[in-house]
């Protein structure tokens, strides 16, 4: 037995055992380099996570419902309204752990004194924190106090005693819901304003054919009180409201094509700005409001331009040939502009700065849109097709990259066609529109965490498409 | 047909085509400068600059032997500032004999002399390898300062013990979530992966303050724990906040003091 092991060793060792070891070794090379080259497709889950705060613990809070002030019907459908809005306020906050209902203690406070703080620290409600208070119709007007007590602080408890006052209406009983819920958010997290009076402006689509128009709607944030702002009977597209709240820019189809458009908030209708020749399309505001980038054909290529808030003294920043469109600016400085360029072949991700130089592109495959750059300057959200081309299935996807190290991570997964993905003004948050079965007149707007892509919430019905976020 | 157009040209005659011509206007221009030097010779006026003529030249000057004076005015007795008889003048004051003083008279100060500075020892040679570490005993020595002394709020997780506490100690038990706010911030924003493998055990303490609008500032190293490495990972988690959130409203003061200490597990 030994002998044969001897022999076969040795075997091995001769010019054709040699050439089978070669082959072998050869295989494991391959393997090797194979694993390697696969090292950069992993997706870097953990290091990224760590930057959008999913590592960060949730803080548990019960939210009671609110005791009514008033016996009166009119006041008890305000409060349910408050009720709801809160709750689903703090629930899609991203950073807080709510109390189911089934274990809150019995009881609504509606005064510190009433307050049993023992009973929703202990189980099962085991809460940190209670938000509790008191609404009602109060001398004709819409009067809410609202108080978020520390339970676990017996001694000194109250962390928040806000009082609102305002019109008796179902709209205002949301708003005051709103605001109560920012406050919260402001002094529980960390010191980032809430969003729950933030707007999203979409573009919804109507008619169907050679009739379609596409016109711009804008909503809150939880997908309530939606309706028009532009009537003009075209095709409006890409809509982006100016930092401040006060315009609105937006891509329109007129007599001389696409055009960008101004619209003023404020006054109700269109502002002057100048049309040039050329496809001009995908408008972006600069974090000061002062600059819009937008992309244009006029020279025949286009290319990324930049204007003063007007239209006027327009430059262009960039000069090679291939498509160059849907730019966005780094909101944390403004000096840097994120955009979409064929200058390769299939439309990849580049990041420049504002006067064109220091060029780098962060993606090298598949077919990239629409980016969208973080509030906090370090993250870009963009659809992505990794898998583009004829015969290769795949769909568009929202994936988040990190600039500073170029590592992505993928955030849905097999819901459809998802695109147009825009940030939160919190950077928690990121609306987007999908269409489960790939149509176009199907797409919906959804909004969902940015930590890990979890909460999805569908926010309008079909037909609505090119989700923009407001930024305060 | 078209007819032919005859075309006549006129052959250049050999040699110096221009020779005729130069020839002609340089005989032209001598006779020119010929003309008009004769008539500024023949015609002379003979009205040069400098002549003795009076009138020649637009400033005319005369000699004299001596300048006249103005006549000699004579003043009016009656004037009222004048007067027959004058007050004789005082008579100058007589000299002040001015005493020469002594030699001796301002004492001149004379410096105290400072001895002379002399080192008690000569300096000791630089060390030639980089001191190994002292490891730092448990307990403070006399003299030693000791570790802050301050209520604090202590989490323990796997990745290590975190403690928060201020120098004012009613604020952390007043506004207890605020502390658990800062606590769970300055987790989030820790890599324990980035630790050295001896920084186990040992506990840094970092100091910094929280303006109202919970921007954070003067960061330091109140006690290192000795190892570089985890002095550097607890200040960046510092350093990487932009904002613990607003201090309490029911929180008087402008900024609070907090303490900071990390345990490395």
């Amino acid at each position: 037995m030994v002998r044969s092991t001897r022999i076969s060793r040795r075997a091995a060792l001769t010019a054709r055992g040699t050439s089978d070891l070669f082959r072998r070794l050869r295989l494991r090379v391959v393997v090797l380099a194979i694993s390697f080259a696969l090292i950069p497709f992993a997706p870097a889950q953990d290091q990224l996570n760590g930057g959008i705060n999913s590592g960060v613990t949730t803080i548990r809070i019960a939210v009671a419902d609110f005791k009514p002030l008033a016996a009166d019907s009119q006041s008890a459908a305000f409060k349910q309204t408050f009720d709801a809005t809160l709750y689903a306020d703090l629930a899609t906050s991203g950073i807080f752990d709510i109390v189911s209902k089934s274990l809150m203690p019995p009881g609504t406070p509606g005064a510190p004194s009433d307050v049993q703080l023992q009973a929703y620290s202990n189980a099962p409600a085991s809460a940190a924190f209670v938000a509790f208070g008191s609404i009602g119709l109060v001398g004709g007007r819409l009067v809410a106090n609202g108080f978020l007590f520390d339970a676990k602080n017996l001694q000194y408890p109250q962390v928040l005693a806000k009082q609102y006052s305002n019109d008796p209406t179902d709209d205002n009983a949301r708003q005051i819901a709103h605001q109560f819920a920012d406050e919260i958010i402001l002094r529980l997290g960390g010191g980032i304003a809430g969003i729950a009076e933030t707007k999203i402006y979409y573009v919804k689509s109507s008619g169907s054919g050679i009739n379609v128009s596409k016109e711009i709607w804008m909503m809150d944030y939880d997908g309530a009180n939606q309706h028009a702002v532009t009537h003009l009977g075209t095709i409006s597209i890409s809509p982006r409201v100016s930092p401040d709240n006060s315009r609105l820019a937006f891509s329109s189809l007129g007599r001389n094509g696409f055009q960008i458009r101004m619209f003023s908030l404020l006054l109700g209708r269109a502002v002057n700005f100048p049309e040039i020749g050329g496809t001009n399309i995908s408008p972006a505001w600069s974090p000061n409001g002062n600059e819009i980038a937008y992309s244009s054909s006029r020279t025949g290529d286009p290319e990324i331009w930049i204007s003063d808030a007007g239209g006027n003294l327009p430059r262009q920043i960039t000069h090679i040939r291939g498509p160059d469109s849907s730019p966005t600016y780094n909101p944390r400085t403004g000096a840097q502009i994120a955009w979409i360029s064929g200058r390769t072949g299939l439309p990849q991700l580049y990041i420049m700065n504002t006067d064109g130089t220091a060029i780098q592109q962060m993606t090298d495959g598949g077919y990239v849109s629409s980016p969208s750059w973080s509030p906090n300057g370090q993250l870009i959200a963009f659809a992505w097709n990794r898998k583009y081309g004829p015969g290769a299935p795949g769909g568009e996807d929202i994936y988040i990259m990190d600039v500073a190290s170029k590592r992505w991570v993928q955030l849905t997964h097999d819901s459809g066609g998802c695109d147009f993905p825009s940030w939160s003004p919190d950077g928690r948050h990121i609306v987007y529109a999908s269409s489960p079965d790939g149509k176009p007149e199907h797409t919906r707007i959804f909004t969902m965490l940015a930590g890990d892509g979890s909460q999805r919430r569908a926010l309008t019905g079909p037909g609505a498409d090119m989700p923009n976020w407001s930024w305060k | 047909m078209t007819p032919a157009i005859q075309t006549r040209t006129r052959a250049i005659a050999p040699g110096n085509p221009f020779g005729g011509g130069f020839a002609g206007s340089l005989a032209l221009h001598a006779s020119l400068f010929a003309v008009l030097l004769s008539w500024g010779v023949l015609f002379h006026h003979g009205e040069n600059w400098g002549d003795a003529n009076v009138n020649a030249g637009a400033i005319s000057a005369t000699m004299v032997s001596q300048i006249p004076l103005p006549p000699k005015e004579f003043t009016d007795q009656n004037a009222v500032l004048a007067t027959q008889t004058p007050s004789p003048a005082p008579p100058p004051p007589a000299p002040k004999s001015v005493a020469v003083p002594t030699p001796d008279a301002i004492p001149i100060p004379v410096k105290p002399a400072k001895p002379a500075k002399v080192a008690d020892r000569t300096t000791p040679p630089p060390p030639l390898h980089p001191q190994p570490y002292k490891a730092q005993p448990d307990k403070a020595p006399a003299g030693e300062s000791p570790a802050p002394q301050m209520a604090m709020s202590t989490t323990q997780t796997r990745t290590g013990t975190f403690a928060v506490g201020e120098t004012d100690a009613t604020f952390g038990v007043r506004f207890g979530y605020y502390n658990e706010q800062i606590k769970r911030k300055l987790m989030s924003e820790w890599y324990t992966t980035l630790l050295d493998k001896q920084a186990t055990g040992r506990r840094v303490y970092i100091a910094f303050q929280v303006a109202r609008d919970g921007s954070v500032s003067h960061i330091q190293i109140a006690q290192p724990s000795g190892d570089a490495t985890l002095d550097q990972v607890s200040l960046n988690a510092v350093r990487h906040i932009d904002t613990f959130g607003p201090l309490p409203d029911a929180y008087q003061g402008s900024y609070i003091n907090v303490m900071y200490y990390f345990e490395a597990p």
